[in-house]
């Protein structure tokens, strides 16, 4: 069973889609809300995929990134951006990311990443 | 019969007006003695600048560019008002008109731009018009940017209401009342977010991010994209052809044509899309077996606010020109049988 972390500064969004692959079958070991989160929760559950928002206050997505990666640079991580410019992207390519999901999060791209985490296991 | 060029060369020099020409980019090309002599530029210092935005106060640009982009569409804008700062500082007021400059083929050369001088003329009536109009724009870009923020807001939720209606649907769904229910919000939501991404798409400023993709590519995610019901018939290129396009807003193009399409033949039907080469030209068509398109109809179809839809917002069409024109492409509609042709350049500058 694939499990997974879910850090988004958004509570709705977090809980939203955390029901949503728990009903699809998924493991959610935790949530949190900035990247901080995302580091103490990665070495605390060394989940098998971190779904990971960008944009967040204080500590950013990228700061989670950037530390998860250090822990293990083979960590599978999926990234929510709701701003998907250039400056973003290029800076997303250097962290060799599994995926890029826009926000908002459409049905279709939840669909989509449930295809792509189902391949992962 | 008098010589039309020699008609347009008159009235280029001779006009008591300020005329410039511009090219698709909005740059001065030539201009005549009239624009030199008010803003106290000479011709060398005029070309290349933005007419006339490079020469208009800070306070008046937001007019011009939303003047501008509303000229891209409509083709014609007239008695728009803007204060221009001569190059001594001093500053007066203009009334401006213009007109796009294009080709057999229906391309985008350039624009043509004459202004009036109004500021020692006694004429009550230019000097409403113009008041009138500045009020217009201001209240335009004020639209334009409380609607990008509403939209921008609503999405978010938008989207959390859907996620959580579809765990709706895996929690209670076998229950066929609930389930007609849950169809039933599910839908309006649909709805909504339609709404919300025809108006942000006709307000919002895209830069375009130029990537090569495959035409196949592009109707696979678009088809894939769109929900088709069983009635309805895609007939999708044979061929396959290489294409430099912006993804996101070419994605916009297909899916407004194939949506219009599939509403057109009221979800029973072929829509057929063919892409050719010809020449440097990319040559795209989506037919539909639908009635067709009225005359009358025809002529408004590409304006703002202009739908046959209950539901419509009247910007799909609108922004789907604006996408293909910034592309340096032409779209255009016949009926019957309704058929859109873009042509879009192979190579993009």
């Amino acid at each position: 069973m694939s499990s997974l972390v879910i850090i988004d500064d958004d509570v709705d969004i977090r809980e939203s889609i955390s029901d949503y692959l728990n009903l699809k079958g998924f493991d959610i070991l935790g949530c949190g809300n900035n990247g901080l989160d995302a580091v103490e929760l990665y070495k605390k559950y060394k989940p098998d995929i971190v779904l990971l928002d960008l944009a967040m206050p204080e500590y950013d997505g990228f700061y989670g990134l950037e530390h998860i990666k250090k822990i293990n640079s083979h960590a599978k991580v999926v990234i929510l951006t709701g701003v998907n410019d250039e400056v973003n992207e290029k800076k997303i390519k250097v962290y060799n990311v599994t995926e890029v999901l826009e926000k908002p999060c459409s049905l279709r791209q939840l669909e989509k990443i449930l295809k792509t985490l189902k391949t992962m296991i | 019969m008098i010589n039309p060029g020699k008609i347009a060369k008159t009235l280029f020099e001779t006009s008591p007006d300020m005329i410039a020409i511009l090219d698709p980019d909005g740059k001065i090309i030539d201009c005549n003695l009239h624009l030199e002599n008010n803003t106290n530029y000479n011709k060398k210092e005029l070309i290349g600048l933005m007419g006339p935005i490079d020469l208009i106060i800070d306070e008046d640009k937001k007019i011009a560019t939303s003047a501008f982009k509303e000229l891209k569409i409509t083709n014609m804008k007239q008695n728009i008002p803007l204060r221009i700062k001569r190059k001594d500082g001093y500053v007066f007021s203009s009334i401006w008109s213009g007109s796009t400059l294009r080709n057999n083929s229906n391309e985008l050369e350039g624009y043509l731009v004459t202004g009036k001088n109004i500021s020692d003329t006694d004429n009550l009536e230019l000097k409403l018009i113009s008041v009138t109009e500045q009020h217009r724009q201001e209240k335009l870009a004020i639209i334009g940017e409380f609607s990008a923020r509403i939209a921008h807001d609503i999405r978010n939720p938008l989207a959390i209401a859907m996620i959580s209606l579809e765990n709706l649907k895996m929690l209670y769904g076998a229950d066929g009342k609930k389930q007609k229910q849950l169809d039933r919000v599910e839908r309006s939501i649909h709805r909504i977010t339609h709404q919300i991404e025809d108006v942000l798409n006709f307000v919002r400023e895209k830069p375009i991010n130029l990537k090569e993709i495959l035409f196949s590519q592009l109707i696979f995610e678009s088809i894939d994209s769109i929900t088709i019901l069983e009635g309805i018939k895609i007939i999708t290129p044979k061929n396959d052809v290489k294409i430099i396009c912006d993804k996101k807003q070419l994605l916009i193009v297909l899916n407004n044509l194939i949506l219009n399409a599939i509403q057109a033949i009221n979800d029973v039907g072929i829509i057929e899309i063919t892409i050719d080469e010809i020449d440097d030209k990319l040559i795209i068509q989506i037919k539909d077996s639908g009635e067709g398109i009225s005359n009358e109809n025809m002529k408004k179809i590409f304006q703002p606010l202009f739908t046959t839809k209950q539901h419509g917002t009247g910007l799909g069409l609108v922004s789907v020109k604006s996408i293909i024109e910034s592309h340096g492409g032409t779209i255009s509609v016949t009926s019957p049988p309704t058929i859109f042709t873009i042509t879009l350049p192979k190579t993009n500058s």
